[in-house]
């Protein structure tokens, strides 16, 4: 198996992917989209409970790849308990890691950390839209506009 | 075609099925390619299929040698332009079996041939409360263009299901058919399954009513002979990409009587026969469909790609591929977790797949990097992955050129897959 490959398909990959934490909607849900990338078909619902600047906790569900759902999982895990603005930043330094080749500024460097493993997507820049979809879906979430695309 | 990529018929009937698949292969350079350090093995065939040399070297000398403008100028260049671009049309005409070289109009591709229809047929001839009937197996290419028209004049659009097997229900369609269908547009070969749909009792059925049929044929034409006048289809289209010539270009045939009544899908210069600011009047078919500077070297793509194709033989051909086909089918089957959706008794060289808990794009990013290329997605068919269940499948889609031994490739390539994610 080549090297990329398995730095893609890593075990945190894998085991996020095939037991997603966090699934289903948590009780206290205030705000919630459905994103869809229509190239590949991945279709996720996340949820989030918002109380004023803060995320009190995340969950998602739906189909997807195992990038979009290893992402989406881990996601759910870094969010909950932050603030609005580390999910913003957290998808600035996703989106640097996932990219780059040396991201030295990503924002968060203790909070990306977890998420280091889904940088693996950047041998293959035509999956990097299945591991952001989450994180834009939040976004779009709390921005109240129900829906997130990758187009 | 290089003749040594011929087997010449000798003796019996079987002979002339077989050609020499190495020296077919030779004549399409890109086969050569490595992909991560891999034989490229190419498997989407269905999305485009690879160029001969022949395709190539014809559009190349065309542009070298032959290259203007046509039907405009009095040069030499215009005239030998004009000589290869009209030569073109009789290949496609002799391709398809039209009976006049007036019934084959140019479009870019099977897409726009379509929409031409839509817009021109469509709108010209049909009202509200009309019905037009497509299938649950088709590509959105056949599926928007009637939404159009259907916002635009309030036609209603019928759908004819499928089986599990994603065979077409001939029983149900024929009880669709009514005195308010006017249009039948169904594709000839499912794009994402490869199901064959029984076009003839399809049409017959359809003439029955007094309704005009549409076949896409993107999906038959690489696969098999295509004869409009057997048929008696109403408007027939293919792409040229799909039969191993050029992009954008594809082949509307239409009855001479029915594209000569239809109204201008655009307007242009070379479709017009006078022109002032208080009425202009229009050419016959084909030029009436054809506004403004056509494609003229991807027109001699064309004719060299339907010449590769009549050298090679249809039925070599189908034979060819209906071995890769069972091959296939049998490895794929083998594969544990793998399931074959698209059963149907009669398809094209055409498997569309699952895997137990590895989403599609998972197949093909990992068998990609082995070198080979399959197309991961819903295939442009979103209705027929709804009906199927399913938000995406892996699809490999055989060529002429394709072989049992990349067929095995694939099959190694998803035992490594099944490990990975096991």
């Amino acid at each position: 198996m080549d090297d990329d490959l398995k730095a893609l398909y890593q075990t945190a990959i894998l085991d996020h992917s095939r037991q997603p934490r966090n699934q289903g909607k948590p009780e206290g849900c205030t705000h919630r989209a459905r994103g869809y990338n229509p190239l590949c078909g991945d279709q996720i619902t996340v949820y989030m409970e918002v109380d004023g600047d803060r995320i009190a906790a995340a969950g998602f569900e739906g189909k997807g790849c195992a990038l979009c759902l290893a992402s989406a999982s881990m996601m759910t895990e870094a969010i909950a308990s932050a603030n609005k603005a580390t999910l913003v930043n957290l998808l600035d330094d996703l989106k640097l890691i996932c990219t780059q080749e040396q991201a030295e500024t990503v924002n968060a460097p203790e909070e990306i950390a977890p998420l280091l493993p889904l940088s693996g997507v950047r041998a293959y820049p035509v999956r990097v839209k299945c591991v952001t979809l989450p994180w834009q879906t939040a976004l779009a979430a709390i921005a109240g506009e129900g829906e997130a695309t990758t187009e | 075609m290089s003749s040594s990529a011929l087997a010449r018929p000798q003796g019996g009937h079987n002979a002339a099925l077989a050609f020499d698949i190495e020296a077919v292969r030779a004549d399409f350079p890109i086969l050569t390619r490595k992909i991560y350090d891999k034989p490229l093995v190419y498997l989407d065939s269905a999305a485009s299929a690879q160029k001969p040399v022949q395709v190539l070297q014809a559009m190349d000398r065309a542009a070298r040698t032959s290259y203007s403008n046509v039907h405009r100028g009095l040069h030499r260049l215009s005239q030998e332009s004009t000589d290869l671009f009209e030569q073109a049309r009789e290949a496609a005409r002799r391709f398809l079996k039209a009976g006049k070289v007036e019934e084959i109009v140019f479009t870019s591709g099977a897409t726009e041939a379509i929409n031409l229809v839509a817009g021109s047929y469509g709108q010209g001839f049909l009202k509200a409360g009309d019905e037009i009937i497509v299938s649950t197996l088709e590509h959105h290419s056949n599926i928007v263009p009637w939404q159009l028209l259907r916002d635009r004049i309030g036609i209603e659009l019928k759908v004819v299901p499928i089986g599990d097997d994603g065979g077409f229900l001939l029983e149900d369609y024929l009880k669709l058919l009514g005195p308010r269908t006017k249009l039948v547009a169904v594709a000839h070969v499912s794009n994402a399954l490869g199901t064959v749909v029984p076009v003839k009792a399809v049409i017959d059925a359809a003439h029955a009513q007094g309704a005009v049929v549409l076949l896409d044929g993107c999906q038959a034409a690489p696969h098999t002979a295509i004869d409009v006048q057997d048929l008696d289809v109403d408007f027939y289209t293919f792409s040229g990409h799909k039969i191993y010539g050029p992009t954008g270009i594809g082949v509307l045939y239409g009855k001479q009587e029915l594209l000569n009544a239809m109204p201008p899908y655009q307007g242009g210069g070379e479709m017009i026969r006078s022109v002032t600011f208080e009425k202009t009047t229009y050419k016959e078919t084909p030029h009436r469909f054809e506004a403004g500077t056509p494609q003229i070297l991807e027109a001699v793509g064309l004719e060299a790609a339907i010449c590769y194709l009549e050298s090679l033989g249809h039925e070599a051909i189908a034979a060819h591929e209906a071995g890769i086909l069972a091959y296939a089918t049998e490895r794929l089957t083998q594969v544990p977790g793998v399931r074959i959706l698209g059963t149907a008794p009669e398809k094209a060289s055409i498997v569309s797949f699952v895997m137990d808990e590895v989403h599609a794009h998972d197949i093909g990013t990992i068998v990609d990097r082995m070198g080979v290329a399959v197309r991961v997605g819903h295939h442009c068919a979103e209705p027929l992955m709804h009906r199927l269940g399913v938000a995406a499948t892996a699809r490999a889609s055989f060529g002429l050129y394709n072989t049992r031994e990349e067929v095995d490739a694939l099959a190694d390539a998803l035992v490594k897959v099944r490990k990975l994610f096991a």
